[in-house]
């Protein structure tokens, strides 16, 4: 009894420790704040009714940033509009960075990245900022590492085109919007 | 701004970008990349820095509470 209690609280101060990566991760796939907390706590639930399935002594954090993952392509990807909505992802983004000057690179970014294709964007994000080590990426992303290496590498590609040239605005979505005569938001 | 005066523009900022993409630093990548680097690092920590909202510390709460129930 006493083994299973401790495991147990190790568990839970796994997840908890695991909570500010999940929400970094979720925010750069769903690009609402909102959205990226909702889904981790579909994580966390999940995480705890399959704690069987967890093996104590592996890579928990890896294990959850897959649940995450797999819960934003199951249940969340399916919104391919919303997702594609430029302005809202622009107004999340902004709303995330509190508007400070410093910050709007930050809401560049995440308008920029909202441009990428889903592999190149968590491969990048899992990469480049969340710590994790591409064999490690690789698992969570269900590939091989020279796939998780050629996803970073185009996706940065596409990054430095869409940062280093014409920055992403409002007003840029809307003429464009408008030129490729999009119907108008609901 | 004409169609053609945007043309010209992009074609300019493409090549820069592409100086910019060709040019190696001491590590070997281009300063453009360095820069995202940097910005993914700190647009991921911005979120990662913050504490952990109380709606998932009382969720694992409640989660612990009804296992513990079953028990």
């Amino acid at each position: 009894m006493q083994g299973k209690a401790s495991a147990s609280s190790e568990f839970r101060d796994g997840l908890i420790a695991a909570i500010p990566g999940l929400r970094a991760f979720g925010m750069s796939l769903t690009a609402r704040p909102d959205r990226a907390d909702d889904l981790v706590q579909e994580t966390l639930m999940k995480a705890w009714n399959h704690h069987d399935s967890y093996q104590q002594g592996t890579n928990l954090r890896a294990w959850l940033f897959t649940i995450l993952r797999n819960e934003f392509y199951t249940h969340i990807r399916k919104r391919r509009r919303e997702v594609e909505d430029a302005d809202g992802v622009y107004a999340g983004a902004v709303a995330v960075s509190g508007g400070q000057e410093s910050h709007l690179e930050m809401a560049e970014l995440q308008l920029a990245l909202a441009q990428l294709p889903d592999d190149q964007r968590e491969a990048i994000v899992l990469v480049g900022a969340s710590g994790f080590s591409y064999q490690e990426v690789a698992e969570i992303c269900g590939v091989a590492v020279g796939t998780v290496k050629s996803r970073v590498s185009r996706a940065r590609e596409r990054l430095a085109l869409l940062l280093g040239g014409d920055r992403p605005t409002p007003d840029a979505f809307d003429k464009r919007r408008d030129a490729a005569e999009m119907p108008p938001k609901p | 701004m004409t169609e053609s005066e945007n043309k010209t523009k992009s074609k300019a900022k493409i090549s820069m970008i592409e100086q910019q993409r060709t040019k190696a630093t001491t590590s070997g990548k281009p300063p453009v990349y360095d820069i995202i680097g940097n910005r993914l690092r700190d647009y991921y920590d911005e979120v990662a820095k913050q504490p952990v909202p109380d709606r998932f510390m009382e969720l694992l709460m409640q989660l612990e509470a009804k296992t513990e129930k079953k028990d």
